[in-house]
C-alpha cells in the first residue's frame, strides 16, 4: 500500500470539501444551533445552577430551631449561620448555593426571605426544599401551638432577594449599573456553560459531527459512483489506497470542523471574559487524548459503514444510513448513567462502543479498564473497515456490477 | 522479438449464472494494437477489467509486464466506457490529481497535462470546469488522463465512443503515434470500420467467447470466397452452397456455405437460365466477417 497516494487522495478529498459552501453550513449550524440551547439554559440557571452541589444557608433570626426539643435541626442540605454577616460572605463567595433568612416574625407570619444570584426558577427549588426542612423541624415540636399552626402552611410569604439586590451583599461583579449587571449575568451564563453544561454540550456536538461524517462520506461515494470517478480511481490506485484516502479525508474534515467550533467557543467566551478561559479545566490531557482517539474511531466505525451502505442498493442506502445515524445519536442517552450496566454493555458493543465511550470519557465516567477493553473490541472490529473497503471497492465503483452477487466458477459450455 | 506486454490466459468469469467471458487468452506485444470487438453484451468490457485486475477472474490468469496488474498500475493506462470526471474540478487540476495518483510529481504532471492539453486543442481550457466543458472536450480530457503518464499498456474501453468523425481523427492519429512509440495497446469497440484502420489484430467475441481472432490479413483470408457481389436477373432464393442473399438493391450478396464453391454455384445459376451481369469474389470488410461469425454462432 501507498502511503503516498492515500494522503493524496485524501488531500484531495479534504480540499474539494473545505471549498464547498455545505462544509461552513455544517460546520456553523450545530455549533449555533447548541450555543443557542446553551445560552438558553445557561441564563435560566445563571447565577444558581453553577453550585448545584452547595448546601443552603440557613439565618434563623426567629429561634424558632433552637427552641426545645427542636434544637438545631440538622440536615446535610442546609448550613444553620449564627449571624447574618457571615451568611452574606459565605453567599457571596459562593460556599452556599442561596441564604434562607427566617425573620424574627417568622412564627406568626410565616414569611422567609431566599437571597440567591439570578433571577431563574432556582429560587423555587430552594423554596421546596426549606418548605420541607421547616415541616419537618415544625413536627418535631408539635406541643407548640404557634408552631403547629406553621405545619399546615411553613411558609405563607416569600421574598426573593434576587441579583439585582444581592449587590447590597458588596459583590463587585454586580456593581456599574445595568451594564456592568447584565455583563455580570452573561458571564455567569458562560460560567455555567463551562462549568456544568459544557461537557453535555461537547457530547452533543461531536455526536452530531460524527452523524455528519456519515452524510459526508456517503454523499462522497455517491459523487464517486455518479461521476463515474471509481472505475479510474481503481485502475489508478488499489481498493485499500483508494478506501484509506477517502474514509482519512472525511475524518479530516470533521477534525477540522470540531477544531473550527472550539476556536468560536473560546473567542466567544474569551471575548466575554478572558478571566472565564481559566475556568476551562473542562478535560485534562489524557481525557482530551481518549476524546480524540474515540472520536476518531467513532468516525471511522460510521464512515466505512456508511460506505458499505451504498453497496447493499442505491435507494436502500439513505434508510440504512438513518439507521446509523440513529444508532450514534443512541449514545447520547449515556449521560443519563455514564456508570450504569447499560451504559458499560454499550462501551463493548462494536457498533456504539466509540461513541459511548465518546461519553464516558467526556463527563469522567470511563475507568482504564473499559477503555482497555472497549480499545481491544474496536482494534478486533477494524477488520470491519477493511471488509467495508474491500465490498465497497468491487461492488459500488464498477458500473454495471450487480450488488452482492456472488460471481462463481461453473462448469464450462 | 517483440516483449510481450500483455498475457491473458483462460480468463472465464461468472455474473450468477451467466457466464459472460469463456476461455479468453491474448497476447499483446510492444507497439502493436489489438482490438476486441463484438456488440453490446459481448463480454469486451468484463475482458478489460479483468486484465486490468478490476475484477477477478473465476478461472485463468493475467500478467503485464510479468507481474499481476495490480503490481503495474503506474505502467498502465486505461479509458473506460463510463467516462468518469470530477465535473466541479477545474480540466488542469483534475488532470494533475490523476497524473499524481499515477506516481508523476505534480510539476511533471501540470507539465505533460498542458502539453497534451495544447496537442488536443484543449488548451484554452485550461482553467474551465469540467462540467462546462462539451461532451466532445471532456472526451479528450478522459483521453489525457489515461496517456498523460506515458503508458507501456494502454487499455481503451470504446474509445471513438460519441465522438463525431473530426473528433475521431486526431486520437486515430495519436494511437498510431503511440503504437510507434512501442505501447501495446488492447482496445474495444464496436465500431469495425475504426477497427480496421487501426488494429494489427483482432479478436472477435461472441457471447463471452473468442470466435475469430488474427490479424486483418489472416481473417480476411480466411473468410475469402464466402462473400460473391452479383447482380443478376431472377435470382432463385434455393441455390444450393448459399448461405443467406443479401440485398442491395440491384447488387446482391450471395453468403456461402462454408466449403461451398463459388464457380459451381454460378454454373448453377447460368444453369437454371438467369442472366448474370456481375459475379465477383467480394473482399470481406470486418462487418461482413462478423456478421458471418456471429450468425454460424
Amino acid at each position: 500500500m501507498s502511503w503516498a497516494k492515500t494522503f493524496l487522495i485524501a488531500s484531495h478529498e479534504f480540499f474539494a470539501r473545505i471549498k464547498s459552501p455545505v462544509f461552513y453550513i455544517l460546520t456553523l449550524t450545530p455549533f449555533v444551533g447548541f450555543m443557542l440551547i446553551g445560552l438558553l439554559f445557561g441564563l435560566m440557571f445563571a447565577g444558581a445552577s453553577e453550585n448545584l452541589g452547595l448546601p443552603v444557608g440557613l439565618m434563623d433570626h426567629s429561634g424558632f430551631l433552637s427552641m426545645p426539643p427542636l434544637k438545631e435541626e440538622e440536615d446535610e442540605n442546609f448550613l444553620i449561620y449564627s449571624s447574618m454577616e457571615e451568611a452574606q460572605a459565605a453567599l457571596r463567595d459562593r460556599r452556599v448555593r442561596a441564604l434562607v433568612e427566617i425573620p424574627p416574625d417568622y412564627l406568626e407570619s410565616g414569611q422567609i426571605i431566599i437571597w440567591v444570584y439570578g433571577t431563574s426558577s432556582w429560587p423555587t427549588m430552594v423554596f421546596d426544599q426549606t418548605e420541607s426542612f421547616l415541616r419537618k423541624a415544625i413536627v418535631q415540636n408539635r406541643l407548640d401551638s404557634r408552631i403547629a399552626r406553621r405545619v399546615i402552611e411553613p411558609i405563607d410569604r416569600l421574598r426573593i432577594i434576587s441579583a439585582d439586590q444581592v449587590r447590597e451583599l458588596g459583590d463587585s461583579d454586580l456593581q456599574g449599573g445595568i451594564f456592568g449587571r447584565a455583563r455580570a449575568q452573561v458571564q455567569q451564563t458562560v460560567r455555567f456553560l463551562i462549568q456544568t453544561g459544557a461537557r453535555y454540550i461537547l457530547v452533543l456536538l461531536l455526536l452530531l459531527n460524527v452523524s455528519i461524517s456519515i452524510m459526508y462520506s456517503y454523499e462522497d461515494i455517491s459523487r464517486d459512483r455518479a461521476n463515474r470517478m471509481g472505475e479510474l480511481m481503481l485502475s489508478t490506485v488499489s481498493a485499500t489506497e483508494w478506501f484509506a484516502g477517502k474514509i482519512l479525508g472525511v475524518v479530516l474534515i470533521m477534525l477540522t470542523q470540531t477544531l473550527i467550533q472550539m476556536t468560536l467557543v473560546l473567542a466567544i467566551w474569551g471575548g466575554i471574559s478572558w478571566r472565564l478561559l481559566g475556568d476551562l479545566t473542562l478535560l485534562s490531557p489524557r481525557e482530551v487524548g481518549l476524546v480524540l482517539v474515540y472520536y476518531v474511531l467513532s468516525m471511522l466505525f460510521y464512515v466505512s459503514s456508511s460506505m458499505l451502505a451504498i453497496v447493499v442498493h442505491p435507494k436502500v442506502a439513505p434508510v440504512l444510513l438513518g439507521i446509523l445515524g440513529l444508532l450514534n445519536l443512541i449514545n447520547a442517552t449515556v449521560v443519563v448513567a455514564p456508570s450504569s450496566r447499560i451504559a458499560i454493555f454499550m462501551s463493548f458493543f462494536p457498533l456504539t462502543a466509540p461513541g459511548t465511550m465518546l461519553v464516558r470519557v467526556l463527563l469522567k465516567a470511563a475507568p482504564w479498564r473499559d477503555v482497555v477493553i472497549s480499545l481491544g473490541v474496536l482494534g478486533v472490529c477494524s477488520m470491519w473497515t477493511v471488509l467495508a473497503g474491500s465490498a465497497v471497492a468491487s461492488r459500488v465503483l464498477i458500473p454495471g456490477m450487480p450488488a452482492f452477487s456472488i460471481s462463481r466458477p461453473r462448469q464450462r459450455r | 522479438m517483440r516483449e510481450t506486454v500483455l498475457q491473458a490466459e483462460g480468463l472465464c468469469k461468472w455474473f450468477g449464472r451467466t457466464q459472460v467471458v469463456e476461455d479468453l487468452s491474448l497476447e499483446v506485444k510492444r507497439g502493436e494494437i489489438v482490438g476486441l470487438l463484438g456488440p453490446n453484451g459481448s463480454g469486451k468490457t468484463t475482458s478489460l477489467r479483468m486484465m486490468l485486475g478490476l475484477i477477478p477472474p473465476d478461472a485463468g490468469r493475467v500478467t503485464i509486464l510479468g507481474q499481476p496488474p495490480q503490481r503495474a498500475r503506474d505502467r498502465t493506462g486505461y479509458l473506460p466506457e463510463e467516462r468518469g470526471l470530477y465535473k466541479d474540478e477545474r480540466a488542469l487540476d483534475m488532470l494533475v490529481y490523476v497524473g499524481q495518483l499515477r506516481g508523476m510529481s505534480r510539476t511533471e504532471a501540470r507539465r505533460r497535462a498542458l502539453e497534451w492539453m495544447a496537442r488536443l486543442k484543449l488548451e484554452d481550457h485550461t482553467r474551465s470546469r469540467v462540467e462546462k466543458l462539451s461532451h466532445g472536450m471532456q472526451q479528450r480530457l478522459q483521453f489525457i488522463a489515461s496517456v498523460l503518464h506515458d503508458p507501456e499498456l494502454l487499455i481503451l474501453d470504446e474509445p471513438f465512443q460519441g465522438l463525431d468523425p473530426i473528433h475521431t481523427l486526431l486520437p486515430l492519429q495519436i494511437l498510431g503515434e503511440l503504437r510507434d512509440q512501442g505501447v501495446a495497446i488492447v482496445l474495444s469497440t464496436h465500431q469495425l470500420d475504426l477497427a480496421e484502420q487501426l488494429c494489427d489484430r483482432v479478436a472477435m467475441l461472441f457471447q463471452g467467447r473468442v470466435v475469430v481472432e488474427g490479424t486483418l490479413e489472416e481473417i480476411r483470408q480466411k473468410f475469402a470466397g464466402r462473400v460473391v457481389r452479383v447482380i443478376a436477373e431472377s435470382l432463385p432464393p434455393d441455390l444450393p452452397g448459399v448461405q443467406e442473399i443479401r440485398s442491395f438493391g440491384r447488387e446482391k450478396k450471395l453468403i456461402l456455405e462454408e466449403q461451398a464453391d463459388p464457380d459451381s454455384i454460378l454454373r448453377a445459376l447460368l444453369e437454371r437460365g438467369a442472366r448474370v451481369d456481375l459475379w465477383e469474389r467480394h473482399a470481406l470488410s470486418l462487418y461482413e466477417v462478423f456478421y458471418l461469425v456471429a450468425s454460424r454462432a
